[in-house]
Parts: structure tokens; sequence; C-alpha cells
């Protein structure tokens, strides 16, 4: 621990004080009052009734939804687990993959599609190297309203098989463009740390640290443009030093409070390795933890305005957890959701398949409530971040059967009064690019024709005030 | 005044406790992949198992080209590894302080290396990143004084600018890996003074050398190996001796070139064949070249998916998590020592040489376990031959209870034969319980010939996978399972020589390391590797030779000189 302490006081000493960056440029921004948007990413589908099935998630009525009548379907429908928030919540069935017919790994073509409305790349290094071909809903709020450049806040839990080939996909989701996905964080400490960055707590240094730094960076700009004075870079090269240039940015140390002392503690003995060497945030036994502390990012982050727009995938390219219900440690959430023994269609079946993804499918929204209440407890004089935005909980697949139909879409949130919550809406089979484009449009960038341009344009007006 | 505001204020970096990937592979790339839960079983009902078009004949496997590689970049940026490697070297420290932040991970697919999702670009985070991390690193060395002399030149003079300038130019000829003109020194002596500047009141020498290193260590000519030839415009060109020894250095060490290769490069020592093969040999020999076959290797093989290796307590109480680390280490020092002894690949199948420590001896049921660390050792060859064989590789392949032939099979076609395996089918019902005695019957139920199965898991998978039920799901060796004898033999129809008929796994493996597929696949992932780029149609050429070298014997050492002294290995190709 010396070399640390001396790492530290290289810097001049100890004190805790946690500013967030902000840039020069974001004062001018202050007039539009920001939408804050999350949308969190599932894997291996709901337990819904699409031929065969039960049906264990959606409410069991059309049309308002009430704390009360959610209430009664608490035993029986996953979605009711957040009757809390009747009102504020706008649950959305029958819509589709707007891409259904997969040329990868189906849990890889439903990541890839989930945010962006593109099909991914065919698999030609193996059958789950599949990219998408478009930006996400993500990359464009953050690209539209992001103060200062900065990239959509990109969460991850769970196992991640960053640099596997063949079925190693780790499930992007966020992107940036077309085979460009966001890199997501696994761990709450590097995403939390990216956003406090320095601190300072004496003016004088602060201004001495921001004088260094731009010095700096007029010398890397000035190198940059030297080498994209020459005529004969690729076009991607050209979109790389474009890429560079831009994210050099000369930031002012603003100040913020942080979070608690013992979250962020908590943040830190999480990552890094364990005794047996394996990365701690990817670990099963860590998970939920890993997950609330993600949230307690996106929401400090949005209070901070330090990014207007989240997304957190749960699972890599599908989710292999091994759940713990009763007590007992259960069979990867993978083969459950596929009914057998195996991460196929093949295999001894599991008992009780069906009541333990419905189970898992619970866990998971409950966790989802947990940013909710956070959301709903984060106030400003505009209002929650619930009044200001909007949470979306949503899945790869509709089922554990890769199904298309159905995809659930359960959104909290009005969205500075955008979104007409407080109901359970049948959309009756709508490709899911026009889901994206009414949630852009409740984040306030209005469009009707996010994704991929094959597609037919139209929002779910009905969702919209 | 500000010294003193600078010692009594405070600021805190951001560091993450990311002791991990010192000098070590691993790090924030986290090499392999999974090769746990995923979707690669597939029934096959009217599914996808057919193939469409040209995609893998009626069931057949998809021969792919290893690894899809930057192919036109002039401006490949360092993998975060060889960033961490280079910034090391540059600043003459024997490993990173435990504090260097970690780098935003690159969504990469495939080697570290691989921009094909044109993942190895800047970031908005990444930058920032960098940032942080070269002001650390900056702190760090001007706070040592030991470090900090190691950067200033012999007989540098004393006054404050020709002391700067001898360290500017003796720094930034390594950064940028050229030699520097006056005009880039003198940029770099005006940053250097706007540090003493900003830090008013410190020492001139120590604040400029702060900026100076935390501006170097963000600098895009360090951040990138630019490949620009000698300032012509044709789309292919020779790279000036500086950039192939650049080239060399990052695909042989992951690293900058060092101070012996620097000079030859400005000798222009490197022009024939001869020359690249002597420095490249020396270079060979290196710590930092068998860290980078290292970090090769446990990407290929997937080593860190050894990570997610968890197995039901009940049936297995004599396995837990602490044994992940053994298992890693296992393969690292295996296939370290396979490079190292210069044996040919087919090692890799068939020696049974390993590395055991207390943990492994136990689980192999060694009678003599080291007293401490790990020993070369020689496994009972009968049972034992090869990484396959290894308690590892089975481990991580095998559900908690039962081995799991079919995601072994698809990672011995996958990994090491390079065939791809067309998309699992969708929509398949599941099958009902079979009442089966073996492991092996009852994958054969569901998925053999006669079942919906047929066309991709009888002939493609499922075969390769069973040669490997004479070890359970914790990798022991087995005759039995379940009060059965255990099955193992098969055919596998799928190599270039042929059918090949196996009783165990033991005859498999020496099928396949006779097998021009592995060959070719496993010299065609080094080439991708160390040439940085996609393999074209002229390429095919020059890999067949090396292939037949490999199979004639040559060393895992000789394959790596042969594709780093081929002429193509020093064109830029767009």
């Amino acid at each position: 621990m010396k070399t640390r302490r001396r790492f530290l006081q290289g810097l001049g000493g100890a004190t805790l004080a946690l500013p967030a960056l902000q840039c020069w440029e974001s004062k001018a921004q202050a007039a539009t009052k920001p939408t804050y948007a999350v949308f969190v990413v599932t894997c291996n589908g709901v337990v819904q009734n699409l031929g065969t099935e039960p049906e264990l998630f959606w409410p069991s009525k059309a049309g308002q939804l009430t704390s009360a009548g959610m209430a009664a379907d608490q035993a029986t429908r996953a979605t009711a687990l957040l009757s809390r928030h009747a009102s504020r919540m706008l649950i959305v069935r029958g819509v589709d993959q707007a891409f259904r017919t997969p040329k990868s790994c189906a849990h890889t073509w439903g990541d890839n599609q989930c945010l962006t409305a593109t099909p991914g790349t065919e698999d030609k290094e193996g059958p789950a190297s599949s990219l998408a071909q478009g930006e996400s809903v993500d990359n464009r709020i953050a690209r539209e309203k992001n103060v200062g450049g900065r990239g959509p806040l990109t969460l991850h839990a769970g196992f991640n098989s960053t640099g596997g080939k063949g079925y190693g996909s780790p499930g992007y989701v966020s992107y940036k463009g077309p085979s460009q996905p966001n890199s997501p964080d696994s761990s709450p400490w590097t995403a939390y740390m990216r956003i406090v960055g320095l601190a300072a707590s004496d003016p004088a240094l602060a201004k001495a640290i921001a004088t260094r730094r731009k010095s700096v960076n007029d010398f890397v700009r000035e190198q940059l443009k030297r080498l994209q004075s020459r005529t004969d870079l690729s076009g991607d090269d050209r979109r790389r030093l474009d890429a560079h240039l831009s994210s050099v940015r000369d930031l002012e140390l603003g100040m913020t409070s942080g979070l608690a002392p013992e979250v962020v503690k908590e943040m830190q003995d999480l990552d890094g390795k364990d005794v047996n060497m394996r990365v701690k945030v990817h670990l099963d036994a860590n998970r939920a933890k890993v997950v609330r502390l993600h949230m307690d990012i996106i929401a400090f982050a949005f209070a901070g305005d330090v990014s207007r727009v989240a997304t957190l995938k749960i699972g890599d390219n599908n989710d292999g957890m091994r759940f713990v219900l009763d007590g007992v440690e259960q069979p990867s959430f993978h083969m459950i959701s596929h009914r057998v023994l195996s991460d196929g269609g093949s295999g001894d079946p599991i008992p009780d398949a069906v009541q333990k993804h419905a189970r898992i499918v619970r866990v998971l929204m409950e966790q989802f409530g947990y940013l909710v209440d956070k959301m709903a407890a984060t106030s400003s004089a505009d209002g929650s971040l619930l009044d200001r935005g909007f949470a979306v909980w949503t899945n790869q697949v509709a089922n554990g059967n890769h199904d298309a139909r159905n995809l659930p879409y359960v959104i909290v949130g009005s969205a500075n009064g955008r979104l007409k919550t407080g109901r359970f809406v049948e959309a009756g089979g709508v490709p899911h690019n026009k889901m994206l484009s009414t949630l852009l449009t409740a984040a306030d960038v209005a469009t009707d024709s996010f994704g991929d341009p094959s597609l037919a344009k139209g929002t779910l007006s009905d969702l919209l005030v | 005044m500000l010294n003193q505001v600078f010692r009594t204020l405070s600021v805190l970096f951001a560091l993450t406790s990311f002791d991990a990937c010192i000098g070590r592979v691993g790090g924030e790339v986290e090499g392999g992949d999974n090769g746990g839960d995923d979707d690669r079983v597939q029934g096959g009902v009217g599914g996808r198992s057919g193939g469409t078009g040209g995609k893998a004949g009626a069931g057949g496997t998809h021969v792919t080209t290893p690894s899809t590689i930057a192919s036109a970049s002039r401006l490949p940026r360092l993998t975060h590894f060889q960033y961490r490697n280079a910034v090391r070297d540059l600043l003459r420290l024997p490993t990173l302080p435990t504090a260097a932040i970690s780098l935003q991970a690159d969504a990469v697919l495939g080697f570290d290396n691989n921009n094909r999702g044109k993942a190895l670009d800047v970031s908005f985070e990444l930058r920032a990143d960098y940032e942080r991390f070269a002001e650390g690193m900056a702190s760090y060395v001007v706070n040592d004084k030991a470090a900090l002399s190691r950067l200033i030149p012999q007989g540098a003079p004393s006054d404050l600018e020709s002391k700067a300038r001898s360290v500017i130019t003796s720094l930034a000829t390594r950064a940028y890996r050229r030699p520097v003109s006056t005009a880039e020194v003198d940029e770099l002596w005006r940053l250097f003074q706007a540090g003493g500047t900003a830090f008013n009141g410190r020492d001139p020498f120590a604040a400029g050398m702060e900026i100076l290193i935390g501006a170097l260590l963000q600098s895009p000519l360090f951040l990138y190996r630019p490949e620009l030839g000698e300032g012509s415009n044709e789309a292919a060109f020779v790279l000036t001796q500086n950039e192939l020894a650049t080239r060399l250095a990052f695909a042989l060490t992951d690293s900058m070139p060092d101070d012996q290769l620097l000079a030859a490069a400005q000798q222009g020592k490197l022009k024939s064949s001869a020359e690249i093969r002597a420095e490249a040999q020396r270079m060979l020999t290196t710590p930092a070249a068998r860290e980078s076959a290292q970090h090769f290797h446990e990407q290929l093989f997937r080593i860190t998916s050894f990570e997610k290796v968890s197995k039901d307590s009940k049936v297995f109480p004599s396995f837990s998590a602490s044994a992940v680390p053994s298992l890693k280490e296992e393969a690292r020092l295996f296939l370290d020592d396979v490079v190292a002894t210069d044996q040919n690949p087919s090692a890799i199948l068939l020696s049974s040489t390993s590395f055991v420590d207390k943990t492994l001896a136990g689980l192999y049921g060694l009678a003599t376990p080291p007293a401490e660390g790990f020993a070369k050792t020689e496994l009972n060859a009968k049972e034992r031959g090869g990484l396959l064989t290894q308690i590892g590789f089975l481990a991580a392949n095998a559900g908690a209870i039962d081995p799991d032939p079919i995601h072994r099979g698809v990672f011995i076609s996958e990994v090491l034969l390079c065939k791809t395996l067309p998309p699992p089918a969708m929509n398949v019902p599941p099958v009902p319980a079979s009442g089966r005695t073996t492991n092996r019957q009852r994958v054969e139920a569901h998925t053999g010939k006669g079942t919906c199965g047929a066309t991709c898991h009888a002939t493609l998978i499922n075969p390769l996978g069973y040669a490997f039920e004479g070890y359970d799901a914790i990798g022991r060796f087995r005759t039995k399972d379940n009060g059965v004898s255990v099955d193992s033999s098969g055919s596998y129809s799928e190599l270039t020589e042929g059918e090949a008929n196996f009783q165990n796994a033991l005859d498999l493996t020496q099928n396949l390391s006779q097998s021009r597929d592995f060959h070719a696949c496993y010299v065609g992932n080094w080439m991708a590797y160390l040439w940085s780029r996609t393999q074209r149609d002229e390429d095919q050429e020059a890999l067949s030779a090396i292939v037949d070298s490999s199979l004639e014997g040559a060393s895992v050492k000789e394959l790596l000189l042969t594709l780093v002294t081929h002429p193509s290995f020093a064109r830029f190709v767009p």
C-alpha cells in the first residue's frame, strides 16, 4: 500500500471531496429543462402466454393502472411488483422485434436491435460475433442532449466476456454507430470514479491543474491536427482522429457532493479480483450488489447532470447467472429459460423451470424497483427524476424461446409530462422501432424515424401527451 | 505560497485497486471469453442447422479466417495491454504501480488488437482515463527520485533548459519510437515551461517533468502506431525502419522497441530478413515476449472462462472456487513451456508434461504433491496429454454435475480447428425426460442420430465432445459413468485428412495434432495476431508454406520468426 500512498501524495494529500467535471461550455445550455432516461436491458425473456406457457408477467387487465388493481395481481404477475408506482407506469404489450428472423445467436440478435432497431451483421467469425448496424437510442440522446460531449453512461452487470470469440459476445446493447459498441463499465467503482474524476478542495490548486491540462490538451490537439492533415489516411482513420479530437475537452472542476462514503467503499471493495483471482464484479454472488450500485450511480449522474441517459445491461450475451431461490442455488438462468439442463434446445428438463424463470424475473423486477424508488426520491425544484425523466425495463427477447413477439416494455416516469402514464396499453403487434422513436420523443429528441431506414416510420402516438 | 497550498490542500485522483494486471496478462481486457452458458447447442427442428446460402452447406462447418484485424489503418491504437507495457518501459519502471488506474475496456470481439468492431478508438471516457492515468504516472515518477533520475541521460548539462532539452530528446525519441525534429523538441520545451507556470512556486524541473511525462503518455504519437512510410502517398509501401521496429516490438513483446532495437532501426539495420530475424530471435528470449505469448494464448484458449467454473458442492466436495487460480496457472505455465522449450504446436495437444501444485495434485490424484508452488510434473501419459485433458479445460466445459460434451466439442471445432458452426436453432421445444443411464446416452437421445439435432450435433459437435467422456465435470479421469463403462469412441469426418476414428481423447488429440486443420488454425491465429491485419487471398501462399513447416515439426518460436521475417510483415497494405 506504500505505492498507493505515494501515488496519492504525489497530488498533494488525502482529503476527500468529490467534484463533478463540467465543461465550460455547459453554462450556455441551461435554458431547456433536461429530461433523463434510463434503459435497463435484461436477458432470456419473461414468462408470458405466447402459446403454451402461463401468463406470469403482464397485468391481468388492460387500461388504467391503479395501485390497488396491480396489488391484486402481485402473486402472479411480475409487473405488479411495482404497484406502488402505478400512476407513473406505462406498460406496453404487443411490441415486436423489428427484425424477427435471426442471422446470429438469438440472444445476440436481440441485443443488437434492442436499442438500435437495426439488424446485426451476419456472423462470419462465430455464432455470436454479430454487431448492430446503427446507433442506439441512448447514444442518440447523449449526442443531442448531454453536456460537454459525454457519451451515454453505459453500465453492465454480470459476467463479461469481452475479447471473446465465437459465442463469447459480451452482449453489447449501446452503439455509437454501425459495429461500434459503447464499451460498458462493469465495475461500479470505475464508473463512479470516471464521473467524479478529479477532486480538489482548493480552488487555486484546481486552477493550476486545469491550466496544466489545457496546455497538454493544446499539445495533443496540435498533434492530432497534424495527423489529420495527411491526405493518405483511410476513412476509418479519419473518423478515429475526428472522434479523438472531439473527445479532448478542457474541463473545469465543478464542486458537488459525492455518494455516501459507505456506498463508495462498497464500490471500491468490489473492484479488482478476489482471492481466487476472479474478477469480483463478474461473480454471481456479487450480482445483486453490482446492480444496486450501478443504479445508485445512475441516479447520482442524473442528479449532477453528468449524463442525461444511461443504459444498464444485466447479463452478457445471455444471462448464465445461477440465482439462489429459497436458499438453493439454481441451474444457470439461461438453462432455466430454455427449461432444460443445457444451453440449447436439448438436455434433461429442469423441474419447475417455468416457475423458476418467473421467480427470477420477479427478482429482476424488484431490482428495477430499487432504481425507480431511487429516481422517485431524487428531487430538485423541478420535481423528482420520475417527473423529469423515465426508466424503461426491457429484455433482449420476449420469452425463453427467443420469441420476437411481445417484448416486455415497462416504463416508469412521465418525462416532463410527455408520457401518458398510469396505463397498460395493448399496441397490437407493432415493430419496436416505433417504440424507440416514441421513447426518443419522450426524451425530448423528437423523431418518427429511428432505426434502420428500411423500417416503416411512426411512433406510438397514444403513449405521448 | 502555492507550494504551501499544494502541501496542505488536497487532490484526489481516481485510483482503483486494480492490482491484478501489472506485468501479467489479463488486465482490463478480460482475455478469452466465456466458455460457459450460451447457445451453442441446437436441436435443429426445421431450424437453421441446414444453413442457407453460402453459410454452412448442409449442416457443415464454416471455416473462418481466424481473426479479422484492422486492415487498412495507418494509425493502429495500442491495446490496453500494450499501452501499460509501453508506459512501464518508456518510464523504465520494473512494474507499473498497483494504483495505476484501469482504462475503459475496449469493445473488442476476438483478439484485443482486433479492430473489427472499430473498438480501438479513443472515446470521451477513454480519453479521460488516459488523462488520469498519465497524470497519475507523471506524479508517481516525479515523486520518486530514483525513477526520475533514470530518465535523465548521463552527462546531461545542469542548467534548466539544456537539461530539459536533453531529457525531452531522449524521452520523446522513445515515446514516438523515432528521431524527433528540433521543432518537436521546441514544442515540448514550451510545454515543459508551462508546467512551472501552472504550478508557480514548485521546482521548475519537477513541474516540467510532470507535465512532459503526462503529455507524452497522452500524445497521439504514443497512443497510436503511425505507419506512414517515407511520406509517400502510394497505396502500399514498405515501412520505415523505425516503423518496422515498432511493429516488430509490439507484435512480439506487446510493448515499445527496447533500446537495442531502436538503435538498430536508427542505423538502418533492419533491412534484410537475416537482420530482422536476429533481432526477433533476441527479443523472443525476453520476459516481455513470453508475457506476450501468454497473452495471446490466454485469449485464444479462453483461459479467463475458467473463472466461471462452478460445481455442485454435494457431488464434488473436493472442488471449490479456490482451485480457479491453479487451473489458470497450470494452463499458463504449460503453454509458456511449450514455447520456451522450442516445441511444435502439436505439443499443446499431446504433451503430458504439465505444472502442478498441491490443489491440482489432489485433483489429478498424484501421490506426491509438490511441497510448495508449482512443479513441472509428468502426468500419467495413459490418461493425460495436452491442454484438452487438463482440468481447467475439462472443468470449464462441463456443467455443475456432468461433463458437457457439447461445449467441449464446440470449443475444439471453433478454437482448435477454426471451424465455425452454424447458428443455433430457434424455438426448439424441450425434450421429455430420457431415463437414460450415462451422460453420453442422455446427450445422444436429444441430439444424436435420428433426432432433430442429427445434422449438426451428430457429426460436427458431439463426437469431438464424447471423446472426453473419460473425464468427469471436475476433470478427473473415469472409466465408469453412473456404474456403466464410459464410451469415448467415435469418428469425426471434417478433417482435411478424412475420417478420424478414435477410442478415446488421447486417440482423438493424436489425430488432431497431425491434422492440417489444427496447424492451419493455430498458425493462422498467430498470423492474425502478429500481422495485426486481415488475412488476404495473397497471404494464403505464405500461410500454407508456414503450415507445412508446422506440420513438419517446426517449433512455435520458429513459426513466429518465419511470420515476422516474411516480406509481407514489413509492408503496409491498405
